[in-house]
């Protein structure tokens, strides 16, 4: 695209081809470089595990409107084109009333956040007792009842102190009942004491149903972050809760020997319009117009990366194979890009297959642990890993079952990617977001 | 304007500067025409423009091919590359492979 318009630039008429996937970045990358509106041609995404047959029936499909780029007598249609460009600008206006000194009150009122302990490391939204009754008025619940309690530390998150989290993170009134949701079911996971594991997991969200286009939750490209508000600060939230009403803090109670940067914020929507499976909420059990948070530890993201495979079972061994690297987990979700998905689903594969094919490829053999050093850990292999004599070639699965993977597709739909994401324990939690007034959304 | 708070974009937001028109197209078809076909290196994105060449070349009655390939698809062609390019061929197409 770039390269199309510096091309006319050097004065020779220049065609350039996309994909449908990067149409956006094309349009932005035009209005960077002054030709906003500049037309080119689109093809279908992807290209690149294309036979050569089918590049030529794409090629075939695309020449016209080359041709028609580059002919005279066309370009009415191009400024057509540069007409829509991107609209007029909407930048808002600064508050009101804003002094260089207000600003600076403010700076100071965010340092003493950090002099007081009460902050992940970034910088919080000042919370005061208006905003608090604000959103507990807005959720209809008593300010006292306790959602979460951490029984041997004697310390326990009410709905008053998850609304002060929540609105440090950056939260409105409206983000509050996700974040309810997310802390009303979790407690089974706080009585396994890993909010404290060395394992150092975070807690990791994905958002179902309608409330993810009501609140804007993103579940496309750069779905695991940054850019989008829903997503961070209800991330954000739930590790504020763990820091402040649970007294859970880096160092103390906290003892993670390394962490994991999704203990800042780990909070994702699946991107059930590109997939071409049930949701997962519904695949839970939950009617699909229910917004529906599903939430879980989790030890990290690993990428899988696999563009030219053109099987099912490539893209499936590839993904089982990233999953087996971490010896230390029983569990794991799977986000699936939702190239992946349409690949293997256009085969005929439900989801429950996709699992299940998984989960007997995800695993090592015996004498690969050995050779680790694993032997006599308890953790690896789900502490299955058997007596010293046993056969070195024996393959073993870390998981139980099938039902220890979630299967999730989200990301958006440019490249052949998915993300796996172990855990120590199979544990998953999903609870319906209420609605202000205790109905299901 | 005054404005309290700093820009972090630095302006960067904004719509590019100067004003872009298209090369001029002088024919309605590329009959005889010289053309060039730049792949951005990324997989396949050679074949597709292949595929293309052959297609113009065979129904087009285009004159010749000029075959190019980026130096680095994460980048946009060197000046010197797009002022050679342009010297050389009538029209040019680009394409990627992704």
């Amino acid at each position: 695209m770039a390269d199309g318009i510096l091309l006319e630039r050097h004065g020779v008429p220049a065609a350039s081809i996309l994909t449908d996937a990067f149409t956006a970045s094309g349009n932005a990358m035009a209005r960077t470089m002054g030709a906003d509106g500049y037309r080119y041609a689109v093809i279908p995404h992807p290209v690149s595990n294309l036979t050569p047959d089918e590049c030529r029936e794409r090629a075939r499909n695309v020449l016209p409107e080359v041709l028609g780029i580059l002919s005279a007598g066309d370009e009415a249609s191009s400024a057509d084109v540069r007409r829509q460009g991107t609209g007029p600008d909407h930048t808002p206006a600064e508050p009101a009333g804003l002094t260089t000194d207000r600003v600076r009150e403010l700076q100071r009122v965010v340092e003493y956040y950090f002099e007081r302990g009460w902050t992940d490391g970034l910088p919080v939204v000042p919370v005061t007792e208006a905003t608090v009754c604000d959103f507990i008025d807005y959720v209809g619940r008593d300010p006292d009842e306790v959602i979460l309690r951490v029984e041997h530390l004697g310390t326990a998150c009410t709905v008053r102190l998850a609304a002060v989290a929540a609105a440090m993170a950056g939260c409105t009134r409206e983000h509050f009942p996700v974040l309810l949701a997310v802390l009303d079911s979790f407690q089974p996971s706080v009585d396994t004491a890993l909010l404290q594991s060395t394992s150092g997991q975070a807690i990791m969200v994905t958002v179902n149903g309608p409330i993810r286009r009501a609140l804007g939750f993103n579940a496309r490209a750069n779905v695991f972050g940054p850019g989008y508000r829903a997503n961070a600060v209800i991330g954000r939230a739930t590790r504020l809760v763990v820091i402040n009403a649970l007294g859970i803090r880096s160092g103390e109670f906290d003892q993670g020997t390394q962490g994991t940067p999704g203990k800042y914020c780990l909070c994702i929507a699946e991107n059930e319009e590109e997939s071409p499976w049930e949701p997962l909420h519904v695949e839970r059990g939950f009617p699909a117009e229910a917004s529906v948070t599903t939430t879980h530890f989790a030890r990290g993201t690993f990428p899988v990366d696999n563009r030219s495979g053109t099987e099912p079972e490539q893209i499936l061994l590839n993904i089982a194979d990233t999953m087996s690297c971490t010896t230390a987990s029983r569990g794991c979700t799977v986000v699936m890009g939702p190239e992946h998905a349409h690949l293997i689903a256009s085969r005929g594969w439900s989801k429950q297959e996709v699992k299940r094919f998984i989960w007997e490829h995800w695993g090592r053999r015996r004498g690969d642990l050995r050779r680790f050093g694993l032997v006599h850990d308890g953790i690896a292999a789900g502490g299955r890993l058997g007596a010293v004599e046993a056969p070195d070639e024996e393959f073993l699965r870390f998981a139980e079952s099938p039902d220890a993977i979630l299967l999730v597709v989200a990301g958006a739909r440019n490249a052949g990617m998915t993300t796996v994401v172990p855990m120590i324990r199979p544990l998953f939690h999903s609870q319906v977001v209420q609605d202000p007034r205790g109905r299901q959304r | 304007m005054g404005s309290v708070l700093v820009d972090p974009t630095g302006g960067l937001r904004r719509p590019g500067a100067g004003t872009f028109s298209l090369a001029p197209r002088r024919a309605r078809d590329l009959k005889g025409a010289t053309v060039g076909l730049l792949a951005n290196t990324k997989f396949n994105s050679d074949t597709l423009l292949d595929a293309i060449g052959e297609l113009l070349l065979e129904h087009h009655e285009v004159g010749r091919l000029v075959m190019e390939r980026k130096p680095y698809f994460g980048r946009p062609l060197p000046e010197e590359m797009a002022a050679d390019l342009a010297s050389r061929c009538d029209a040019v197409i680009t394409a990627i492979g992704d």
